[in-house]
């Protein structure tokens, strides 16, 4: 593969150099830290062309000889221009741009919004500012990305303290979730309280619900690409808050001014500490607790070569004499290189594991009878992606990846008085090795088309070489899902199953005028892991399985149409959109009855399989400028399901499924010193399956479901209020820097939202039966919490 | 799973319960045969009632007027007959000559005539090993035993018992306190070989100690009777023990989308309106029986 990328490399850099243009390239960054600035605007004055920053604030436009104004901005920062000579020789042009007066901009947004969201190619994809993020009332003050994400068009969860999230009708096992390129298999602590990401440590964030380029792959629905922040480059910065749940630091400075840096973030969760006095007896000896730390440093050996190394690693802890702990942990490092000042390389290779831990007896008191089970999945992937910018209307990404999935799904030791026995499932292996090609095409003015194709291929080997037939029998108490297991033998290394995929990538922008757009949208993609999950939230303890010869890879295939406008006094005051998506799913996995996911070698044969669909309509308005600032998002969906075996093989609504969803954001900026956000959302409640007839046996009411009632009740819709204030302080501690406080209330008007209904026998007659409603926040919360940076 | 509902209390700190009403989704109804018979020198009954809409608290209708019967694989024909005091209550009384309705290996076939249906129902008696003790240390309620109401300091049991070699017995272990049973929906406790599931490689083993502490739901006081019975069942009955026991607990974050309790009783008229559900079983049953006494009270069992 590498050999071909090469002659590509060299058919493009020699056929299409032209004698009368020439190069300029370089990077634009942030004056006050010395990060690359991402998705920047180089704006060539006299030509009305231009190009965007990259990821990591590279950008490079070829043109005719000839003298020239470049225009640097983006928003929030003062706009910079620079005369520049074009002649034979290529240049590298290197700029900063200062941010917009750093108190105005911190409190108003007064630079111009870019039309990015309407020029631009991008469709269904939302880049939200982590500055917006920080503003937006946080449940007990804790700043959180996923739930950020969670009040944008398109995406929703099964409820509250679900971890995960779902993208346009997709599962949550079917969003990559990229912290520096590498994968995290669980973006939550505490279930699904918080993320695992630590908003100090965050740069930017982006999220592709739809018109996913080629060179992003791996599963169904989307792409979350969080990326770190690179610590500051020219002074020692710290941060840090205090909260309700977490306390924090960060630590950034330079090792080499302007060309070497580092940044350390830490939190840790410490309720545990402050109840350890209250703990008496058998929880004397509690723990829970979560924390992460994340860490990056980068190194800018010269102008065309730039190193970065960025790991994470996070925990929750949780035990009172037994223990069960999980977490993630990745390593990413990252080299780019520019070639030939048109050719940009950013080379990755990272490392990524989840997994958890189950013990009986942490404190190895009883080793005669205990239990200890544990699971984990480790990916090992080197990743190059190219860009060439051929011209400025022109530019060509190609690249590859190869991805190893090592899978322990779960190995248990069991000792009963003495006697000590294994079992579990066998590890698997998987290699996905995939390649790609895109071309964004600025055809005229008024039309941009993006089209690329990707091929991703899989093998999965069985490692201890057994592999199983599924044999069709008539469905029983035993055999819930109607097929038993064939066992086979084969060569340990031997590759059991194989698959390829093309995964062609369009998109299509028609631009009527300064400020509308319509986008149309189409790609297909394939995922090759899944993960085994049969409860209404995903547990810590769900397993990521490998696609088998009986599990075949997952297929989307997601149309998208938008129209983008902008409006305002200024043209670009209020961004608007309205979106309309369809997605057919293939081999989609569900659970026979009594499904056994856990340390069973046999759970192929409880697995069910069929086919999925989910369409909707989003509407989006974001207003950006001005003391009010944020956004109304309301989108209407369906998704649903059919899988042979099933709710008598009918189309079923996801246990995700949400009707209605209304987001309301909203920040006030009052003063230099007070500012206030609001949020209010509207969800229609998810189905659930409610039984149809009791009979009593043993003196207790039996429930019993009718066949074709799955999802026959919604529960009631949810709704809530969030609200916050943030008093800005001139000084920090001893007198430096600068201080926050942040004062939020979660679920103002104190609504019990359920989250579920089920149902019960009476707790004191167990013949009679109720319904309960469960709601996992059932008050409002109010929190403090206390920033600082200097 | 016990770690994981420790998780659900420290979630549950915020979280609240309410209890709602809701219309019962319209369903046809089911016969419904309640019979779990044993191997014991004692009157065996089954019961036949009729489902109810899930929502409806009136009595169960019971079926009166049924010819009940039971055969096993020997030729023997044992006759229920209705209680004139109770209707819709079969029972078998043993004799001399039959002091119980069988033996370890036997398979039974019942057959109910009611009105113009005809229900069967077959199940084989398997083996059951025999408990070797209970033993009991005074000691703090645990978490799972400090439920409102019941004692914080007392006597946590264990019983002793190991599975027989071979794998795939299935077990009920029932427990009493004073001749009361332990019947809540989360007592019900079973077990596969000496552990909890199919596959956990638990053949031939003392049963786990989360199975031997399962006879202490709260802690027992001094003089208090424990009687431990451990129900020889089959794997398909171990199937809907499970899957009544999932649906009967199946709260929280963490639940389960609903799913029918299997059942061995059909209906030999696939078309009828008034379809089977329930359970016929048929237990070998071991028991031990221990009073507490302070002076045998053991230490360092946990």
């Amino acid at each position: 593969m590498m050999r071909k990328l090469l002659f590509l490399i060299f058919l493009l850099s020699s056929g299409l150099l032209n004698a009368q243009k020439s190069t300029i390239s370089g990077y634009v960054k942030e004056a006050s830290s010395g990060e690359g600035l991402i998705g920047a605007s180089v704006y060539v004055k006299e030509l009305k062309t231009g190009n965007v920053t990259n990821t990591y604030g590279f950008y490079s436009l070829t043109l005719p000889a000839g003298k020239y104004t470049l225009v640097f901005s983006s928003s929030g920062f003062k706009k910079r221009e620079q005369a520049v000579d074009v002649a034979a020789k290529s240049q590298e042009i290197s700029v900063e741009l200062v941010a917009d007066s750093q108190e105005l901009a911190e409190v108003i947004v007064k630079a111009r919004a870019n039309d990015e969201n309407v020029r631009g190619i991008e469709m269904s994809v939302n880049k939200v500012d982590i500055k917006t993020i920080r503003k937006i009332p946080a449940l007990l003050g804790e700043v959180d990305l996923v739930r950020a994400i969670q009040l944008l068009p398109g995406v929703s969860t099964v409820g509250e303290g679900a971890s995960g999230f779902n993208v346009r009708g997709g599962g949550v096992d079917q969003n990559l979730v990229l912290l520096d390129d590498a994968p995290v298999y669980n973006s939550s602590h505490l279930f699904g309280f918080f993320s695992v990401f630590n908003p100090d440590a965050v740069k930017d964030v982006k999220l592709f619900k739809g018109g996913i380029p080629s060179m992003y792959g791996g599963r169904a629905s989307s792409i979350l690409d969080v990326k770190m922040k690179e610590g500051n480059a020219k002074k020692l910065e710290v941060n840090g808050g205090v909260g309700v749940i977490f306390s924090r630091l960060s630590i950034e400075a330079p090792i080499v001014k302007d060309k070497a840096s580092f940044i350390v973030a830490a939190r840790r969760s410490y309720i545990d500490v402050l109840a350890k006095p209250f703990l008496t007896g058998n929880n004397a000896n509690s723990k829970f607790s979560f924390y992460d730390l994340t860490a990056k440093v980068n190194y800018t050996i010269n102008q065309k070569n730039t190193v970065f190394m960025s790991g994470y690693f996070g925990r929750d802890v949780f035990g009172t004499g037994f223990g069960f702990d999980w977490g993630n942990t990745t390593l990413t490092t990252r080299w780019n290189h520019v070639f030939s000042n048109k050719l940009f390389l950013n080379a990755t290779a990272f490392y990524s594991n989840y997994d958890y831990m189950l013990d009986s007896d942490i404190e190895n008191k009883r080793p005669n009878d205990a239990f200890k089970w544990t699971s984990n999945i480790e990916n090992l992937s080197i990743k190059p992606d190219f860009t060439y910018y051929w011209r400025p209307d022109n530019t060509i990404t190609f690249g590859g990846q190869l991805l190893t999935y090592d899978f322990t799904p779960g190995k248990a030791n069991a000792t009963s008085n003495g006697e000590k026995r294994e079992f579990g499932q066998a590890n698997k292996q998987g290699v996905e090795a995939s390649a790609y090609v895109g071309h964004d095409w600025k055809i005229n003015s008024r039309l941009t088309i993006q089209y690329g194709v990707r091929y991703s291929h899989y093998d999965y080997k069985s490692l201890n070489g057994e592999y199983y037939d599924r044999i069709p029998v008539p469905e029983s108490t035993e055999n819930p899902s109607g097929y038993v297991l064939k066992i086979n033998q084969t060569d340990p290394n031997a590759v059991v199953a194989s698959y390829g995929n093309w995964e062609p990538r369009f998109a299509l922008n028609v631009t009527a005028n300064e400020s509308s757009s319509l986008k149309l949208s189409y790609n297909r993609l394939v995922q090759y892991i899944h993960l085994m999950s049969n409860t209404a939230a995903s547990t810590p303890l769900d397993v990521w399985t490998s696609s088998t010869n009986n599990i075949k890879p997952q297929i989307v295939d997601q149309v998208a149409l938008g129209l983008f406008k902008n409006f305002g006094p200024d043209g670009n005051n209020y961004e608007s959109s309205i979106e309309i998506y369809y997605k057919d799913m293939q081999n989609q996995i569900d659970y026979a009855d009594r499904a056994n996911l856990f340390l069973n070698p046999y759970f192929e044969k409880d697995l069910l399989f069929g086919k999925g669909r989910a369409y909707g309509i989003e509407f989006f308005l974001k207003k950006n400028v001005g003391k009010l600032t944020g956004w109304a998002s309301y989108t209407l969906a369906r998704t649903e399901r059919k899988i042979e075996g099933l709710n008598n093989n009918e189309w079923y609504a996801n246990r995700y499924d949400r009707t209605h969803t209304l987001n309301l954001v909203g920040q006030y900026s009052l003063s230099d010193k007070w500012s206030f956000g609001a949020n209010f959302a509207y969800i229609t409640g998810v189905p659930y399956t409610v039984p149809s007839q009791k009979y009593i046996f043993d003196g207790i009411a039996y429930p019993q479901t009718v066949p074709g009632t799955r999802g026959n009740i919604r529960v009631p819709d949810y709704h809530r209020l969030d609200i916050s204030a943030t008093k800005k302080n001139k000084k920090a501690l001893f007198g430096k820097g600068s201080s926050e406080w942040v004062f939020s209330v979660y679920n103002v008007y104190n609504r019990k939202n359920p989250f579920s209904i089920y149902t019960r026998p009476n707790e004191d007659n167990s013949v009679q039966t109720e319904a309960v409603q469960l709601s996992i926040i059932g008050s409002f919360v109010p929190a403090i919490t206390y920033n600082f940076s200097f | 799973m016990k770690p994981i509902y420790l998780f659900l209390l420290l979630v549950a700190l915020s979280s609240c319960e309410e209890v709602v009403t809701l219309p019962s989704p319209a369903s046809d109804h089911y016969i419904v045969v309640e019979a779990n018979l044993t191997n014991q020198n004692k009157a065996q009954q089954i019961i036949l009632s009729r489902s109810q809409d899930y929502f409806d608290q009136t009595a169960a209708p019971k079926l009166s007027g049924a010819q009940v019967s039971v055969s096993d694989s020997l030729g023997n024909q044992f006759m229920f007959t209705e209680k004139v005091a109770a209707s819709g209550l079969y029972s078998w009384e043993p004799t001399p000559q039959q002091p119980s309705i069988g033996k370890v290996g036997t398979t039974f076939t019942l057959q109910v005539k009611w009105q113009n249906e005809i229900i069967t129902a077959k199940a084989k008696m398997n083996r059951v090993p025999a408990i070797d003790s209970v033993l009991y240390q005074y000691d703090e309620a645990s978490n799972r035993q400090a439920a409102d109401g019941q004692p914080k300091n007392g006597y946590d049991a264990q019983f002793y018992a190991r599975d027989i070699l071979g794998a795939g017995d299935c077990y009920r272990v029932k427990t009493y306190r004073n001749g009361v049973l332990f019947n809540d929906p989360i007592n019900l406790t079973l077990a596969y070989d000496a552990g909890f599931q199919k596959g956990a490689m638990t053949d031939g083993l003392m049963f786990i100690l989360p199975l031997r502490r399962s006879i202490s739901p709260s802690l027992y006081q001094e003089n208090d009777k424990i009687r431990v019975e451990i129900w020889s069942i089959s794997e398909d009955e171990f199937n809907f023990y499970s899957q009544a026991r999932l649906e009967l607990n199946n709260a929280g974050l963490f639940s389960r989308p609903a799913a029918n309790i299997p059942t061995n009783i059909k209906n030999t008229n696939p078309a009828s309106k008034l379809q089977g559900t329930g359970w016929f079983g048929v237990s070998a049953v071991s028991a031990f029986e221990t009073v507490v006494d302070p002076k045998k009270a053991k230490t360092g069992l946990k």
